[in-house]
């Protein structure tokens, strides 16, 4: 008798029957998993992009370079965006003393490609000046970042290392470093090495959040603008769901409860039709967080998990005080005179 | 068998609206009940009706005794026992008439199909043939009235209470109404109304007056 499934099954035509808050309701819980969704799939492609990326570079224009052994690896490199040039040869690569014939492979353009592979270095771009290191290379000779290495007579600072396959024998300079060593390898090499300066270190999640940040920041304003003004609707309408229509909705159940239904059946029922409301708003609440801390407040990892934490006080608070409510306004008003009030 | 035996109930603000009040109705009786407002009239009904458990004193139905504090207990005897009829209908405004003449049944655990069956044959008989799909909100009071009646007659309890079941209908859906609880009476059922209509009391083979928290026939 009275069981459950029958409570949730007029719960549920009530649902049917209050369509407009229905659909406001199913929206918000669209906009809030589209949210997570969205940066999850930003994440990944990121995540893609650092792990496996081989695009073909169509246009490599060969800088010539004399002096040593040219070598074009047209092939091999795997260079972004399309419009990155690279010239690549052969110079004396002096290292704490020690002479080597080194290769060394000259770009412009964006270098975000080896910065995702590199293991220290971030986003940036890599300045005059600057190299890259194969990570081997870094470790046989003892080298860290911001030391110095010279090549032909120019000191130059690394600023990453390089790992990938492709290019793990060569140093990576700026194209026009490469132009202004032309014919430059020297006899008269000397160590210099620099003290070593404090790069910080970026994990690959956040180098992954930073690059969200730069390439869709206007997307994800607009994202977070639109769960912002979502959040608020949807509060709202809880709020006076919850404080407004709950007159009502005791109304009706005092109809129920006085045609033979039992208070634990309604009381379970009420708590359904209200956990149902508190996923929505924990999805756009922990939703709306995220996205607004990711795309303004650049504090990603934590907001999640502060969002979510943040709806599911809020949740259980709306469900203690609806339920505090309706048992108050239970007990203080007799059933009798609960069924003759205006719902 | 209804029985109050010094029955007494009070209110915070309104103070004490029945003195040890003694009563006994049979089954198969029609009795109104009526006196001026806030005698105490509706009070006795929600008593009667088990809505209202605040009462001092002793009820008993087919002689078994009512505890008043537990809840189940009264909930599961509104649903076999008593059928309430109310002036503002109560009427569930998001189910279809069948569902909410079924409502009771469901409570009792009957099948889909078979509330359905019971809640179609209900309606006909208070003359609602067709549109058993339509909320209540599409109705007139008069109809909405009658859905009331069937949905109080669905679990088949032996006592019709009816709370000014004409209080909100013009004359002639008033005479309806109370036509139908007439020949529900004339086919066994106590009926136990609160009027303040002498129209409606007419109906009545049994008139009790309330005063002043005191009943006199």
């Amino acid at each position: 008798m009275n069981s459950l499934r029958f409570h949730l099954k007029l719960t549920a035509r009530r649902w049917q029957y209050c369509r407009k808050t229905n659909l406001l309701i199913l929206l918000m819980i669209a906009i809030g998993l589209a949210f997570p969704l969205y940066a999850l799939l930003q994440i990944s492609f990121c995540a893609q992009q650092a792990g496996y990326y081989t695009v073909k570079v169509p246009d490599i224009q060969d800088v010539k370079y004399e002096g040593g052994s040219t070598i074009l690896q047209d092939q091999d490199l795997s260079l972004q965006p399309e419009t990155t040039r690279v010239g690549s040869g052969s110079m004396y690569v002096q290292v704490n003393g020690e002479d080597l014939f080194f290769p060394v492979v000259g770009m412009d353009g964006q270098y975000e490609d080896f910065f995702y592979l590199s293991v220290s270095a971030g986003t940036k771009e890599l300045q005059p000046g600057q190299c890259l290191v194969p990570h081997t290379f870094a470790w046989e000779k003892g080298l860290a970042l911001g030391d110095s290495i010279l090549i032909g007579q120019q000191p130059m600072e690394i600023a990453g290392f390089v790992d990938h396959t492709f290019h793990a024998d060569q140093l990576m300079i700026r194209l026009e470093d490469m132009a202004r060593l032309k014919g430059a390898q020297s006899s008269t090499l000397e160590t210099l090495v620099k003290e070593k300066a404090a790069v910080p270190r970026m994990t690959m999640l956040q180098r992954q959040i930073q690059s969200m940040q730069n390439t869709n920041r206007l997307q994800m304003l607009i994202f977070a603008a639109l769960g912002g003004a979502g959040l608020l609707i949807f509060a709202a309408n809880y709020l006076l769901f919850v404080y407004s229509h709950g007159k009502r909705l005791l109304k009706v159940m005092s109809i129920q409860q006085a045609v033979g239904a039992r208070r634990r059946g309604l009381a379970l029922s009420f708590f359904a039709e209200q956990a149902f409301n508190g996923l929505a708003v924990c999805a756009v609440l922990a939703a709306g967080c995220a996205v607004w801390s990711a795309a303004c407040f650049r504090l990603p990892a934590a907001a999640a998990p502060v969002g979510f934490l943040l709806a599911v006080v809020w949740l259980y608070a709306a469900l203690a005080t609806a339920l505090v409510r309706g048992a108050l306004l239970s007990k203080r008003t007799p059933l009798a005179q609960r069924v003759k009030t205006d719902g | 068998m209804i029985e109050l035996i010094h029955v007494s109930r009070s209110f915070p603000i309104t103070g004490t609206v029945l003195k040890d009040v003694n009563l006994t109705v049979n089954d198969g009786e029609f009795l109104s009940l009526w006196g001026p407002s806030g005698s105490g009239k509706s009070s006795l009904l929600s008593i009667i009706g088990l809505l209202d458990g605040g009462f001092t004193g002793e009820y008993r139905l087919d002689g078994q005794k009512v505890n008043p504090k537990d809840e189940n207990k009264l909930a599961d005897l509104r649903l076999r026992s008593l059928g309430f009829v109310f002036q503002t209908f109560n009427l569930v405004p998001y189910s279809d008439l069948l569902d909410n003449v079924a409502l009771p049944l469901g409570y009792l655990g009957v099948s889909a199909a078979r509330r359905r069956a019971r809640a179609a044959e209900l309606l006909a008989a208070v003359g609602i043939t067709e549109g058993h799909r339509r909320l209540p909100g599409v109705l007139s009071g008069g109809e909405q009235q009658r859905v009331a009646i069937a949905r109080a007659l669905a679990a088949d309890p032996q006592v019709i209470l009816a709370d000014e079941p004409t209080g909100n209908l013009d004359a002639a859906n008033g005479q309806k109404i109370m036509e139908i609880l007439s020949a529900l009476n004339a086919r066994g059922k106590t009926v136990i109304l609160v009027t303040h209509d002498p129209t409606v009391r007419g109906y009545a083979r049994r008139v009790i007056r309330i005063g002043d928290g005191t009943l006199s026939e």
